[in-house]
């Protein structure tokens, strides 16, 4: 961008406009033969204002909802997308590792249509696609793989107590009565179940590193 | 003060009183300048042929000598001269351009230059500096008081706008507006009446300004309105027209607390509109972010 | 909607669902309509993920379905993008409800937050199943829900339709005007008995009927608390009595929404209302003047328009929020520009049209200042050039031009409503950025907190706490609160860049004829 480093169709004036404006000689912009910094000198700070006591009550009351929200089963991980960058492991890592205590999640079904009510058996009643279910056993893998490779991960990041500890964890998992219902119950191995339900025990030790609450 | 400047103030004062101004108003005007002095100011004007001095009863009245006189182009000037002095002097107290003085009088520029800068060093003519637009001189005679259109009246001091001198009669009259309402504040006697009293004429606030004597130069209530437009422009006064046509002021708080947006860096960001999720202005790499936020 | 609105939406809805449902609404935000396939080949998601968000978004009521035209068996889906911000506003709808109806409320309003929509009967349990709230009894739950549907804070959303196994495809709803506001039947000894277990939800007798909280209604308050608070502030606290008096008798006849100017109201209504309810000396005296006081005013809130009944009034929405919009407008232009580029600006609000050079004189400006002023606020964009073109003289010279400064007030409003958005996006994105920085940290200090915690529960000496408390250093203590402050003081600016957002939108929906979605029933 030439001249003041600022373009675009609306903010720029011709030569005419200028002069018709009273931008001529020395009241013209001068020229400049260095590009502006990138951050000019501002004029005012922004201004601070005490916060009121709604203001605090609101604060507090969101972070708790985002909280909340993101502990809750309507907040998805997605594997397709969590496989795409494994390598990086950041906290949305960590919220699929939380994902295992989340809540069955409530939709009323019942007033949403047909094809988004993924635990309906009705569904395939309806509209066999032998696609979908290809499809499905992917991300069953893809799930499975991703597990795996998070205790891995953790176990190579904390020190071997931890490593014991959720391993032994791990083992604990098929014992799990809801998984096991879960297994018994749905024949497809249903998304929603399989990926809320599984490893009810992970919280339950006080000192299990990798699941303390969100920020 | 030099003796030229107290002269000046001299004359102004002179030229303010009609009819002439006696050495009690001169004393008056100018209690800060010592009897000597003025007596040498007025010497001074006296040489110059800018003032005369008239007897009324027992007392001498110091006039303002009518320009014209005083400048009357000397018999020796050549036919050139006397042609250029005719067309300044007919350009009146707005003044004429030099471009314009070259073609009525069909001179070449470096004749014309010549003759002006003649003139201009026997002060029988003058150059001014127009406000209207910087470059644009034009001449008059040298003892014409130019134009407002030309000088921009009260606000200009040669040719430079004053605009501490209007800052300050901004926020003067704002604190004879707030004064007024306060006063008002204390006695309740609904709401009308006080909304009444916390309004200002024009003349109210000139009397306040006036007795402040922070102006040096004679300020009428025509300046003080257009001052008081500013303080509504700043959003400070509100301009309540009256039944005669008049308008009265009163000091007014804004409807809204600071918004929101200026709350923050980027209701003031100047460079907002380079911010995006890339590049050098970013939201994560922010300079006027990171100082706000330590 | 603009690309910052896009990118603003798409930020909020990461934030409180993931970047599942993110990627399905930005999909749904540049589309009118879309289908689950589509969604599907569009976004490179697996099916069921889509399914999911799309149902997370249903349940939280920010998208809607239509059945095709072609195909009445096939969803379409829509993203009521402007209630996408309304998720940033859930703190403030809690905490009026709070004010109003204290805890109980606020629970209630929780609760139906939380699940997006219920029935009375299962709000109610949920609420009364929180430990919290074991205080106050099934009764007090029961009178406050019926107390917010009578204030319109809860509405009946459309009933579904029940019919052939066919239709189920695409469910079908009937909405009925009248009985939005229709109290449920509670039953509280019904309540009692699927509390201790001695019945099922199903057996209540509301089943069908599906309460969810009513924005607009919230939005209607936090409007009217603006103008109230303007008049405070200009003219006092009385005034504003007498203006929410108004407000509240012009609702009797008028939808809150309706957009340029409310219905008529004669002096004599308002002065009876005020003699019944208010106890208010100086406004009962005085009630003539404080209401030519407030038609007075430039603020334009209240227009007389005839004589009958002691004097009619209107409430001009339009005039009201253009000059409320304005402020704030002005009051950004000081602060980025300073007081001498508000006078520039205001200057030119009043004369409609002006040349630069009676622009300066108007201003008493210097010149040279005036002309940097004008175009820095030419440049941003809140004041505009208007050219008026006269045909050259014997059409040999050039067209002569004159240019006018002038504000294109719509323009002006809804390029500042964008900087908001942009702002506010900002700031989600700088507090995800700090979060993630500091993630270590902040975790290793929660953990520490749970430790701590359960230590104290087990009975372990002070000393031992103390010495495990200490694990965390002064340095990572300085550095940790570094970083809350500055999330909190993100927090805090997203709130109030919300209050100036919301203010724009009034400018909107009262100023112009854009599409607003905002309506007394939905």
């Amino acid at each position: 961008m030439a001249g003041r480093g600022r373009g675009g169709k609306t903010g720029s004036l011709t030569a005419e406009q200028m002069q018709a404006l009273g931008c001529v000689g020395k009241d013209m912009p001068q020229v400049q033969s260095a590009p502006p910094p990138t951050f000019p000198p501002v004029l005012n700070k922004p201004i601070t204002l005490e916060t009121t006591a709604s203001q605090n009550y609101q604060l507090l009351w969101k972070e708790d909802f985002l909280n909340r929200m993101r502990d809750s089963p309507y907040y998805i991980i997605s594997a397709s997308q969590e496989k795409q960058k494994s390598s990086v492991k950041d906290w949305r890592e960590k919220a699929l590792e939380r994902l295992k205590n989340k809540a069955e999640p409530e939709f009323n079904y019942k007033a949403m249509p047909r094809e988004v009510n993924t635990t309906s058996r009705k569904r395939r009643a309806a509209e066999p696609r032998p696609k979908l279910v290809a499809k499905k056993t992917n991300i069953e893998d893809r799930l499975k793989q991703l597990e795996q490779k998070e205790l891995k991960s953790s176990g190579d990041n904390e020190n071997d107590e931890v490593k014991q500890e959720s391993d032994s964890e791990h083992e604990d998992e098929p014992e799990d009565p809801e998984a096991a219902l879960d297994d018994e119950m749905d024949e497809e191995n249903d998304y929603a179940n399989d990926y809320f339900d599984n490893g009810e025990a992970y919280n339950e030790e006080d000192d299990n590193l990798d699941d303390g609450p969100v920020y | 003060m030099a003796a030229a400047e107290i002269a000046e103030l001299l004359l102004a004062v002179i030229q303010g009183v009609p009819g002439g101004a006696t050495n009690d108003d001169l004393t008056k005007a100018l209690s800060d300048v010592p009897a000597a002095s003025r007596v040498e100011g007025l010497n001074v004007l006296l040489k110059q042929g800018g003032i005369e001095v008239l007897k009324k009863g027992e007392k001498l009245i110091y006039r303002a000598k009518d320009p014209q006189k005083k400048s009357a182009l000397p018999k020796d000037a050549d036919n050139e001269e006397k042609i250029v002095y005719s067309i300044v002097e007919e350009g009146g107290n707005k003044g004429i351009w030099i471009r314009d003085i070259r073609i009525k009088s069909n001179l070449n520029m470096t004749q014309l230059n010549k003759i002006l800068k003649n003139l201009e060093t026997k002060k029988l003519i003058k150059a001014v500096k127009s406000v209207n637009a910087s470059k644009k001189k034009v001449y008059m005679l040298y003892n014409m008081e130019a134009d407002r259109s030309v000088t921009g009246g009260a606000w200009y001091q040669d040719q430079d706008f004053e605009v501490e001198f209007v800052d300050v009669l901004n926020q003067q009259c704002l604190r004879f507006l707030q004064m007024k309402r306060e006063g008002a504040e204390k006695k309740r006697d609904g709401p009308l009446a006080f909304k009444q009293m916390s309004c200002c004429t024009v003349k109210e606030v000139h009397k306040f300004i006036s007795d402040l004597g922070i102006s040096k130069v004679n300020l009428d209530e025509d300046d003080l309105e257009t001052i008081l437009k500013t303080v509504v422009y700043d959003g400070n006064a509100e301009r309540i027209l009256q039944s005669d046509g008049t308008y009265v002021y009163r000091a007014v708080n804004l409807p809204l607390p600071a918004p929101g947006l200026v709350q923050m860096p980027c209701g003031i960001c100047p460079v907002i509109k380079n911010c995006s999720n890339c590049g050098d202005v970013t939201a994560i790499n922010c300079q006027y972010m990171n100082d706000w936020l330590d | 909607m603009s690309a910052d609105y896009a990118h603003l939406c798409s930020s909020i809805l990461e934030q409180c669902f993931g970047q599942v449902v993110q990627a399905v609404a930005d999909c749904l935000f540049s589309a009118t309509t879309r289908t689950l396939s589509q969604i599907v080949s569009t976004t490179q998601l697996a099916r069921k993920e889509v399914a999911l968000a799309l149902a997370v978004l249903i349940k939280f009521r920010l998208v809607r379905f239509e059945p095709s035209k072609s195909n009445q068996f096939l969803p379409e889906y829509s993203l009521k993008r402007e209630d996408v911000i309304c998720l940033l506003r859930y703190s403030r709808y809690i905490h009026l409800v709070q004010t109003k109806y204290g805890n109980v409320g606020a629970s209630i309003a929780e609760e139906l937050l939380n699940s997006g929509s219920e029935t009375a009967t299962s709000c109610l349990l949920k609420c009364l199943s929180d430990g919290d709230n074991k205080a106050e009894s099934a009764e007090t739950y029961r009178t406050t829900f019926i107390q917010m549907i009578a204030d319109h804070y809860i509405i009946k959303t459309p009933e579904l339709v029940t019919g052939d196994e066919q239709d189920d495809c695409v469910p079908k709803f009937l909405s009925n005007e009248c009985d939005f506001f229709v109290p449920p039947n509670i039953d509280l000894q019904l309540l009692a008995q699927i509390r201790k277990g001695d019945a099922t939800i199903a057996s209540a007798t509301d089943g069908g009927i599906v309460w969810s909280l009513n924005f607009d209604r919230f939005h209607q308050e936090f409007r009217d608390d603006i103008m109230k608070l303007a008049i405070e502030r200009k003219l006092g606290e009385t005034a504003a009595e007498c203006f929410s008096f108004i407000l509240s008798l012009i609702y009797k006849t008028t939808d809150p929404w309706q957009r340029k100017a409310s219905n008529h109201i004669t002096f004599v209504e308002i002065k009876q209302a005020i003699e019944r309810k208010s106890n208010n000396l100086d406004l009962m005296k005085y009630l003539d003047q404080y209401i030519s006081l407030i038609t007075d005013d430039s603020l334009g809130f209240l227009r007389r328009v005839g004589d009958m009944g002691g004097g009619q009034y209107v409430i001009d929405m339009e005039h009201a929020f253009e000059s409320l919009a304005f402020a704030c407008v002005e009051s950004v232009i000081t602060e980025r520009f300073g007081s001498k580029a508000t006078r520039i600006f205001r200057v030119i609000r009043f004369k409609k049209y002006i040349e630069q050079e009676d622009l300066q004189k108007e201003a008493m400006i210097p010149a040279k200042e005036a002309k940097s002023l004008a175009y820095n606020l030419f440049q941003e964009q809140f004041i505009h050039v208007k050219v008026i073109k006269k045909p050259g003289g014997g059409g040999s010279g050039p067209a002569k031009a004159f240019y006018l400064f002038q504000i294109k007030e719509k323009d002006t409003v809804r390029m500042l409503l964008d900087n908001c958005y942009k702002s506010l996006y900002n700031t989600i994105r700088r507090s995800n950025f700090e979060k993630n920085e500091h993630k270590g940290l902040i975790e290793k200090s929660q953990r520490l907190d749970s430790i701590v915690e359960t230590m104290k529960e087990r009975g372990d000496s002070d000393d031992y706490i103390a010495e495990i408390v200490e694990t965390f250093t002064p340095p990572e203590c300085e550095i940790l609160n570094k970083v809350k402050n500055r999330i909190r003081t993100l927090s805090k600016a997203e709130l109030t860049l919300d209050d100036t957002i919301f203010l724009l939108q009034m400018y909107q929906h009262h100023c112009t004829t854009l599409p607003t979605g905002i309506k007394k029933f939905k």
